[in-house]
């Protein structure tokens, strides 16, 4: 379980997080949602003890963080936005090492980590971390978040860099953890991808949450049932069929039907997977832009009153 | 059982500099120097054991001017003098590897953005920067330790075998030398707590290792700087300028040389104060540099303790013998063979008294540097 009473952060007269109180009960998985500047980065690192709050608290499961740092810390994975590793080590010394942080017993992390290689997808990558993709970093900082068997898990962006494959192996690994009773939370900027694996979601705008709750909920009280709209990029290497489901809005094909753009209620990509697969043709990259937050937020704002971003 | 943070990240750290290119180049190059370095001093050995036999010939104990001879030329050549040319190479080569070794140990974790992760793992931040220096000293100790195998390798190959005392003053040697690199070390760790990026910090630290080893002690010892700040030497008063010539002039008359010799007393006395003054003064500014340069003070105890002949002149108007005109006991003119000589005695006590000043300097700078670095660490914000 995590807890915030009153968190506040303060830098140099700039609130970063203002007076922030809510509850994750264990076995959640919590979307912290915002635009850049609202407070987070500085959240989560207040959570990690990595900075001290100006005022207030923040607890993990009963234990205050500011007091009990290291003790907190043998509670939590953290996988940072981000993420790096020591460059010259490969992916199960990294692991090593930090298993060794976590003072695990030798016996155990032998076991543990080909175990967690494997599950995030890089079993027989032997090679140094230096040369790794980003979206390889991201498997593996979720590995390493995963590694002490924690019972709270805190991922920052987790999917900025991964692929559509790495994405949906995080939100199996996700899925699967919370189903063992962890809490975890996730914070991120992209509307879509919280929706998709979050139970529960915080709006956070300018240090103060301004809207939380079940995803049901929330969403019908920001409009996003209305006003929600992805957009994907497709690119292939042969023509691509036309796809069809339900959530397309709209959609625009190249001469040649090697790109095409894609406006949808949801998040298609993995019927757009299939599609391409089905049908035999390489599929060369999808981009994806979700619902500007900016957008929900104004939304939001007209809709209660609150003083919003701008 | 499970290793404690500090320990973990030591001997990461530790076997990290071991795998590090820099640190083998470097730790090549020093190999190579040591190897050559041994080689001409090893010549120099000869070459005053030679001098040394050749003087005991010439003027032996039982002769009347053996009394009068410096005290480091009674000294039979010790085998420390072979490490003499090498402490001169350490001086660079050793500050390098301390700087290459500590220049990017923390702004590489900021690039890397490694930082952020290794501190959200349950170990507090003075274990990170403890376990960084401890890591380095030991790869440092670990290089020295080679450094000094070979170096006593080579000796036994050549047929030099030191005696136990000396085996003592070689390993002292070697512990100054640690400390010197560590200084480096600590300063480059300090600038990779300071800068953002591990390009600046190296700059930063050659900077400072220009201006401690090379800048302070030119301006310190510069003649321009010595004159504005202390004046300069007194000139010798033209009664005693005249004196001198009469003297030099009866110099084969021995009767007439000695009634010279017996006037002028006030002014040889004043003279002689004015010039321990002015050498005390000149001694007081040189001191300086020993509170901030890792260089000279590691030149200071390596050169008293690897070479006696070379000791005088670090050591100049400390210990004064006597006035320009100086008539001993029995009534021989000193001055010809002593101007300013300091009195040194070379047992291990004398040395230590010589430079535990600059030992203490040794370990209170890479001390300073790390604590700084230890402080800033500690207050960093990790965003």
């Amino acid at each position: 379980m995590i807890q915030f009473e009153h968190l506040t952060k303060d830098y140099n007269g700039i609130l970063a997080v203002n007076d922030l109180t809510t509850e994750i009960p264990t076995g959640e998985i919590f979307g912290l949602l915002g635009p850049n500047g609202s407070g987070k980065s500085t959240t989560i690192l207040m959570l990690i003890g990595l900075i001290e709050p100006t005022a207030g608290s923040c607890r993990i499961d009963g234990i205050e963080v500011a007091k009990n740092p290291i003790k907190v810390k043998q509670h939590i994975g953290y996988m940072p936005e981000d993420v790096g590793f020591y460059q010259s080590l490969s992916a199960e010394e990294n692991l090593m090492y930090f298993a060794r942080l976590f003072r695990m017993e030798q016996r155990e992390y032998r076991k543990r980590i080909p175990d967690l290689i494997s599950l995030v997808g890089l079993d027989g990558v032997s090679k140094q971390v230096g040369g790794y993709s980003k979206g390889m970093r991201q498997r593996l900082g979720l590995a390493n978040a995963l590694l002490n068997d924690p019972s709270v898990i805190i991922l920052d962006e987790p999917t900025a860099n991964l692929d559509p494959q790495g994405v949906n192996d995080y939100r199996r690994i996700i899925s699967g953890v919370a189903k063992e009773g962890k809490t975890v939370l996730v914070s991120s900027h992209i509307l879509s991808e919280v929706s998709r694996v979050c139970t529960s979601i915080g709006l956070l705008s300018k240090g103060q949450m301004i809207a939380q709750g079940k995803w049901e909920d929330l969403s019908r009280q920001l409009m996003v049932q209305d006003t929600a709209r992805v957009t994907f990029y497709i690119e292939t290497r042969d023509p691509m069929p036309e796809f069809s489901h339900p959530d397309i809005i709209s959609a625009s094909y190249s001469e040649d039907r090697r790109s095409a753009t894609l406006a949808a209620h949801s998040d298609i990509s993995d019927a757009v997977i299939d599609a391409c697969s089905t049908a035999g043709v390489r599929l060369h990259g999808i981009r994806r832009e979700g619902t500007s937050l900016e957008d929900l937020f104004f939304s939001y704002y007209q809709a209660t009153g609150v003083p919003g971003n701008g | 059982m499970a290793e404690s943070g500090l320990v973990a990240i030591a001997k990461k750290e530790f076997f990290d500099h071991l795998r590090s290119r820099k640190f083998l180049v470097i730790l090549g190059i020093l190999l190579i120097v040591v190897i050559v370095g041994i080689l001409n001093g090893v010549s120099d050995y000869h070459a005053k054991v030679q001098e040394y036999n050749s003087l005991q010939q010439l003027v032996p104990p039982s002769s009347e001017y053996y009394s009068i001879l410096p005290e480091q030329m009674k000294l039979p050549p010790t085998v420390l003098i072979i490490f003499y040319r090498m402490s001169t190479l350490f001086t660079v080569i050793g500050g390098i590897l301390g700087i290459a070794m500590g220049f990017d140990l923390i702004t590489k974790e900021k690039e890397s953005r490694s930082l952020k992760i290794l501190l959200a793992h349950p170990v507090y931040r003075d274990e990170v920067i403890n376990g960084k220096a401890l890591g380095g000293a030991a790869a440092i100790a670990l290089a020295l330790g080679i450094v000094l195998i070979l170096s006593m390798a080579t000796l036994l190959i050549i047929g030099i075998v030191p005696t136990g005392s000396e085996f003592l003053l070689i390993l002292f040697f070697s512990a100054v030398t640690f400390l010197f690199i560590f200084t480096y070390f600590a300063i480059g760790l300090l600038m990779s707590t300071v800068c953002e990026e591990s390009g600046k910090s190296l700059i930063y630290t050659l900077i400072v290792f220009m201006i401690l080893g090379s800048l302070l002690p030119t301006v310190v010892s510069s003649p321009f700087v010595t004159d504005s700040i202390i004046g300069p030497m007194p000139e010798m008063p033209q009664v005693l300028t005249d004196q001198m010539m009469t003297w030099t002039d009866k110099a084969n008359q021995t009767q007439d040389a000695a009634v010279v010799k017996n006037q002028n007393h006030d002014a040889w006395d004043n003279y002689d104060r004015q010039i321990r003054e002015h050498g005390d003064r000149q001694v007081q500014l040189r001191d300086i540099q020993y509170l901030f340069s890792p260089d000279k003070n590691y030149e200071k105890i390596t050169t008293v303790l690897t070479s006696p002949s070379m000791t005088r002149y670090l050591l100049y108007a400390t210990t004064v013998e006597g006035p320009v005109q100086r008539i001993d006991n029995e009534g021989r003119d000193m001055s010809v063979f002593i101007l300013y000589l300091p009195k040194i005695t070379f047992d291990f006590s004398g040395i230590l008294a010589l430079i535990w000043g600059n030992v203490v300097a040794l370990l209170v700078l890479p001390s300073v540097f790390f604590g700084v670095a230890y402080v800033r660490f500690m207050r960093m914000d990790i965003r």
